[in-house]
């Protein structure tokens, strides 16, 4: 059902809030105290979601979806008489929706209280909220467009945003290599939308979502007679397969999966809070959301749900493995948002949208939190090196590390740190309640987000629930790994032990994601068999918008049993952070394999010295071959072929013009001439055309 | 005898002239208050839009009906006024850098944007040619304005020699159509010889054509086709580009070609727009149409493929920025002539709103151009855009958006400009042509891209002054952006504003106009048929 309505007029309010935000700290920022640009964007966002939480209490209980048509944009008329594209400026206020804007503008307006602390002391302070806001609006306009048009110039707008913001410190090379290396990774996946998009005008005539004459795209998918005429004809099943599998692809790019996942890690190489809001919350769950918007489409291809299943099981698992073994504190959640977004993907193949939608929510605030403590941590430690430098200069025993071992001037690495549970000790409080919740320990947010997803797989395949559960116990041991380095144990470095803790500000926003981290499973609690039946609020919340439209076109479920299934979830994860406590209890929080001589107690650490040889063996089967295959590829298609191609039509058309310009002697009697002969040319023409008259 | 109507037909362009004779007083009695002169002109500019604007209400067809006060017309009254308001803007900065700062310089701008503006919406091929020579005749003068300059001089002087040759072409084909008709008329003795579009078409549907009228056609094409540069008529304009003072150069890239596409369209118009099976069209005269409308289109379709290919290719050459926007303005026309042979309402709507937006980003462009030169030089190579973004972001963001809208890339109004140009070829049943444009556009992006790559990505060569905008270029360059992004956000109203705009050929009313020209025409619908329920009908009907 999809309604057009004045009711929900206010409701473009949301996404331009952050516009003005970004116009006025684009334009007038350079005039105005650092104080008032961040509290005008801060204020922006913080507005846009009170405006989201009156939709709310406007949409509860309410299962219709909402279109509300701002203006028209344009429109391209049909060839010979087929239907036109018409664009407008058109936002879907539906369930699905409601919650990304909730998500976006709530997580966000907190990271940006946040950065309001974390760069107060930074050059490009009005540059940098005004970019962020600028990626507010966008990803509002990404959740809220009403066709695939305005989603796609959302899509690419949080795109180039988030280019900007992983380079915001410009003058860093590495900085300015990991924009560009996310820039170029994304657009080769947003080819892949753009291509669906054009599949989907050719089969469907309409790019709109929905519209009032239940003949919008999903509208047609949803409808049992459309999806029946679609799965009885192969060819145009195998183009709704295409379709599917090619926004996919651009999926792939946006929110880091296999085999486009590469870019992820190096954009931490943006302030903190960016990775915290595009790279963790917000952004790489695009989508998720377009997966989930989408659905009924995505449904009448078993292929693409499949597809989808398995790439983010094995995203899950892979990155999960690698980020067992990275030092970077950063890096480490970074592999961790990969892994958590490959559990998302694995839900939405598995046909449970919802599921998905609930990862997806909660993962906001357990990771959002992460980051922004991690960031505490890393402030921390760069206040404490600055004071370091300025006080000791150039200390003698200030020597530099011994090979392989951490820089000492690297405020993110964690073998610098240990021990700063005293120093920071509100950080400390919510990173390990967020950390218990990303780990799945009973009862925290993670546990029921993370345990509904591996039922539901667990429903179509045990090889996906398995590589689940195994995920999970990776994602236990390196998020209790990271926090022992970080806050147990000894201080690993002089810094450590002159960090302190940082603004309210920055502390505030961490006490509430903390809070929402551990208690926001309470929305949907799961309902097992045998037992009283549990309030699952989420899921009614998001049925309207997420139930699947087509359940008989999914991979065929069975029921497992999900209360052992919980045990077994409950038990990995306890059993994967208590032994990573231990483990490191035992070292002091170094690391399980850093120094050859304690080889003699390899058999404490087989099992993580394998883990490693994995990520080597990782390395050596796909990016070493993909180096070769892509030199290859260069020498023979690049140079020869394409170079061979476009250098031939330079050369073609440098050729040309050379000829063209012979004539451009500068003499008027040449012009002339060229022109007499033109108009001879000209006279000529049009009477032999009309000679049959004469 | 002249009435009411008659001078509200012709107020919008009797004001912009009477307003340029204003500013030769006021320079004769303030010579030092440049200013003054801006603001008159201005204010002159302003009143004629009110006018047109009275017009688009009270529609009004004066002089026996060889004034049009048809949407079309208006419309590219309209894009003219915008023009020369712009161009008057950007002017003072460079005029006083140099030293040519004459009041002159802007009676002769709004003298040229009269004739322009009589062009646009002249239905009789004499005043067609009045007008075009008032356009000219302002812009030989002006091209030369620069006169210690000895390039400025031979710019000049090869515009006027070139253009006299090709008004000659125009004159010509006047007089062969005068003819022409009065020899398939003359054998009944009624109607008579004419001139005037409306009886054109008249006699062409009750006589069919003879050689007379085909050639003349022909040669009004030629001197339509060197105004608008289109290949191979073009050969002037990179050197007359060139040496032109640029102020003058982005003038008359603009109103030159607006005012000669409008004619350009008025005239295939006649020809194209009668509709055989009408009321006692002979089975002969209808095959005679047909014929015509084939060739017509043939012809217009060889030159813009041509155009568009020339324009283009040879512009990837240029190192010099002015000459690379004239070759740019050469494949630009390419483009529009392809909304001209599509003959239909959206080709006339996709062509003002090409010829809006061109203006609007070309003006733009040349903008930029005019504040990078300094006292000592004119900087327009290429190279000397390197760098810019280090030391003026703003300038170099600027310039992008115009450079961007120029290739067609969104987010800029040129994407919008060029799609519907083209899907209105593909709407007539021409695709290929449509494909070779896109082609030929591809082409376009590398050099338009290349001063985005200099701007951006190459480090200066030699010390960027300060760059002194004047108050009047900030605004108009600021206009030029804005509109350039605000009309691709808002494409929809703009185009359905522009389409329905009818090129009015009453070809029926011959004996009625000859007989007593009282009663004005019906005012044309306000055909405001949005393309999509066009789009929905024939699916309808389908």
């Amino acid at each position: 059902m999809v309604h057009s309505d004045p009711e929900f007029a206010k409701a473009w309010l949301i996404p331009a809030l952050p516009l003005l935000g970004f116009l006025f700290n684009g334009l007038a920022g350079g005039l105005v105290t650092k104080r008032v640009a961040g509290a005008v964007a801060t204020a922006a966002v913080f507005g846009s979601f009170a405006l989201g939480l009156m939709l709310f209490g406007q949409l509860s209980g309410d299962p219709t979806a909402h279109i509300n048509t701002l203006a028209p944009w344009f429109v391209v008329p049909g060839f010979n008489g087929a239907a036109p594209l018409v664009v407008n400026y058109e936002i879907l206020i539906d369930h699905l929706s409601l919650l990304m804007i909730l998500i976006i503008t709530g997580v966000g307006g907190l990271i940006h209280l946040y950065s309001t602390g974390y760069m107060a002391a930074d050059k490009g302070y009005t540059r940098f909220f005004s970019y962020l806001n600028l990626f507010i609006f966008f990803m509002l306009l990404l959740v809220m467009g009403n066709n695939m048009v305005l989603m796609f110039v959302g899509w690419e707008g949080v795109g180039l945003c988030s280019y900007l913001l992983i380079g915001f410190w410009y003058e860093k090379e590495s900085a300015a290599a990991a924009a560009l290396k996310a820039m170029v990774v994304n657009r080769i996946g947003d080819v892949g939308v753009l291509i669906g998009m054009f599949l989907a005008f050719w089969y469907f005539k309409t790019l709109d979502f929905h519209n009032v004459s239940g003949t919008g795209l999903l509208d047609l998918a949803a409808n049992s007679h459309v999806a029946a005429a679609i799965t009885a004809t192969p060819a145009i099943g195998a183009a709704v397969t295409l379709m599917t599998l090619a926004i996919f692809w651009g999926c792939t790019g946006k929110s880091a999966q296999i085999p486009l996942y590469t870019w992820l890690p190096d954009a931490m190489e943006g302030p903190t809070p960016v990775s915290a809001l595009i790279h963790a919350a917000t952004m790489v769950t695009a989508g998720v959301y377009l997966v989930s918007r989408m659905h009924s489409l995505f449904e009448l291809s078993t292929l693409t749900m499949t597809v989808i299943c398995v790439i983010g099981m094995a995203t899950a698992l892979l990155a999960a493995s690698i980020g067992l073994v990275q030092n970077d504190i950063k890096r480490v959640l970074a592999y961790s948002t990969c892994s958590q977004l490959g559990y998302m993907f694995a839900a939405c193949g598995a046909g449970a949208f919802t599921a998905g939608m609930f990862h997806v929510t909660t993962h906001a605030f357990f990771k959002a939190c992460l980051f922004l403590g991690s960031g505490a941590v890393i402030h921390a430690m760069e206040h404490a090196m600055h004071e370091r430098h300025e006080t000791a200069h150039r200390d003698e025993s200030d020597a530099p590390a011994a090979a392989g071992g951490p820089d000492p001037d690297d405020p993110q690495d964690m073998r610098n740190m240990g021990g700063l549970k005293g120093k920071l000790p509100l950080t400390h409080a919510t990173m390990l309640l967020s950390t218990a919740a990303i780990a799945g320990i009973p009862l925290f947010s993670g546990f029921f987000s993370k345990d509904e997803i591996l039922y539901q797989v667990a429903r179509h395949h045990w090889s996906l629930w398995f590589v689940g559960v195994v995920t999970a116990a990776m994602t236990a041991f390196y998020m209790m790994r990271l926090m022992y380095k970080t806050f147990y144990g000894s201080p690993k470095s002089e810094d450590a032990q002159h960090t302190h803790e940082a603004t309210p500000s920055m502390t505030l926003p961490l006490v509430i994601l903390g809070f929402l981290a551990t208690f926001a499973g309470v929305l949907a609690l799961p309902s097992i068999a045998g037992f009283p039946k549990l309030p699952n609020f989420f899921e009614k919340f998001l049925e309207p918008a997420a139930a699947p439209t087509n359940p008989g076109t999914l991979l065929a479920p069975h029921e497992p049993s999900q209360i052992v299934l919980l045990a077994i979830s409950a038990f990995v994860a306890l059993g994967g952070v208590a032994y990573a406590y231990y483990a490191y209890k035992a070292k002091d929080g170094r690391d399980l394999l850093i120094a050859p001589e304690e080889k003699q107690h390899a058999t404490v650490y087989e099992w993580a010295l394998h883990k490693w040889y994995v990520d080597e063996l990782y390395y050596n089967i796909t990016t070493v071959p993909g180096r070769w295959i892509a030199d290859h590829l260069y020498r023979v298609f690049d140079l020869r072929i394409v170079d061979g191609a476009v250098n031939g039509v330079g050369w073609l058309a440098s050729q040309a013009g050379a000829l063209f310009r012979t004539g451009q002697t500068g003499y008027v009697r040449n012009y002339a001439f060229t022109m007499l002969i033109g108009a001879l040319i000209v006279v000529i023409a049009v009477l032999a055309g009309f000679r049959s008259i004469f | 005898m002249l009435n009411l109507t008659d001078y509200l037909s012709i107020a919008p362009f009797l004001v912009i002239a009477l307003t340029g004779a204003a500013v030769l007083l006021f320079d004769l009695v303030f010579p030092k208050n440049k200013n003054l002169l801006i603001g008159t002109s201005l204010l002159g500019i302003v009143g004629a839009a009110f006018l047109t604007g009275r017009l688009w209400f009270q529609y009004a067809e004066g002089f026996s009906f060889t004034v049009s006060g048809d949407r079309f017309a208006l419309l590219f009254e309209y894009v003219l006024l915008i023009i020369a308001g712009l161009s008057v803007l950007l002017s003072d900065r460079y005029l006083q850098l140099k030293n040519i700062n004459h009041g002159e310089y802007y009676a002769l701008l709004l003298f040229s944007t009269s004739g322009a503006m009589l062009m646009a919406s002249a239905k009789e091929l004499i005043l067609i040619f009045v007008g075009l020579e008032i356009l000219s005749i302002a812009l030989y003068i002006l091209a030369g304005f620069a006169r210690t300059e000895e390039k400025s001089e031979e710019a000049a002087i090869k515009y006027l020699l070139l253009g006299a040759f090709s008004s000659a072409f125009f004159l010509y084909g006047i007089a062969l159509i005068y003819g022409g008709t009065g020899l398939l008329t003359g054998l009944h003795g009624q109607p008579a010889p004419t001139t005037q579009l409306d009886h054109i078409a008249s006699i062409v549907m009750l006589h069919g054509f003879n050689a007379y009228v085909v050639a003349g056609i022909a040669l009004l094409f030629v001197g339509l086709f060197f105004k608008a540069a289109i290949v191979p008529f073009h050969v002037w304009s990179p050197d007359v580009y060139q040496g032109a003072p640029t102020c003058v150069t982005a003038f008359m890239s603009a109103a030159v070609k607006a005012a000669a596409f409008a004619v350009l369209i008025r005239i295939t118009e006649t020809f194209l727009q009668i509709d055989p099976s009408e009321f006692g069209v002979t089975s002969d005269v209808a095959r005679q149409l047909a014929l015509a409308h084939h060739v017509i289109t043939g012809v217009l379709w060889a030159f813009a493929a041509i155009t568009m290919i020339v324009g283009n290719v040879v512009a990837l050459w240029q190192t010099d920025i002015k000459r690379m926007l004239a070759y740019s303005s050469v494949a630009h026309a390419g483009y529009i002539l392809v909304g001209v042979l599509a003959s239909n309402d959206q080709g006339r709507s996709a062509v003002l709103f090409y010829a809006l937006i061109y203006a609007i980003m070309n003006l733009g462009a040349f903008g930029i151009v005019m504040l990078l030169s300094d006292e000592k030089q004119e900087r327009s190579r290429i190279d000397d855009f390197k760098g810019l973004a280090y030391k003026h972001p703003f300038t170099a963001v600027l310039m992008s958006i115009f450079m961007f809208s120029l290739a067609g890339i969104p987010p800029a109004a040129g994407f919008f400009a060029k799609l519907y140009l083209f899907s209105a070829a593909v709407q007539a049943g021409d695709p290929g042509i449509a494909v070779l444009g896109l082609l030929a556009s591809v082409v376009g992006v590398y050099y338009y891209l290349m001063v985005v790559v200099k701007m951006w990505m190459v480090p200066e060569d030699r010390d960027i002054t300060t760059l002194t905008w004047s108050w009047g270029s900030r605004v108009a360059v600021l206009i030029c952006a804005s509109a350039t992004l605000l009309l691709f956000l808002f494409a929809s109203p703009v185009i359905s504003t522009f389409s329905g705009s009818d090129v009015t050929v009453s070809a029926d009313d011959y004996s009625a106009a000859s007989a007593a020209p009282v009663e004005p025409v019906a005012p044309p619908k306000a055909l405001a048929v949005q393309p999509h329920v066009i789009g929905a009908t024939a699916i309808a009907q389908r």
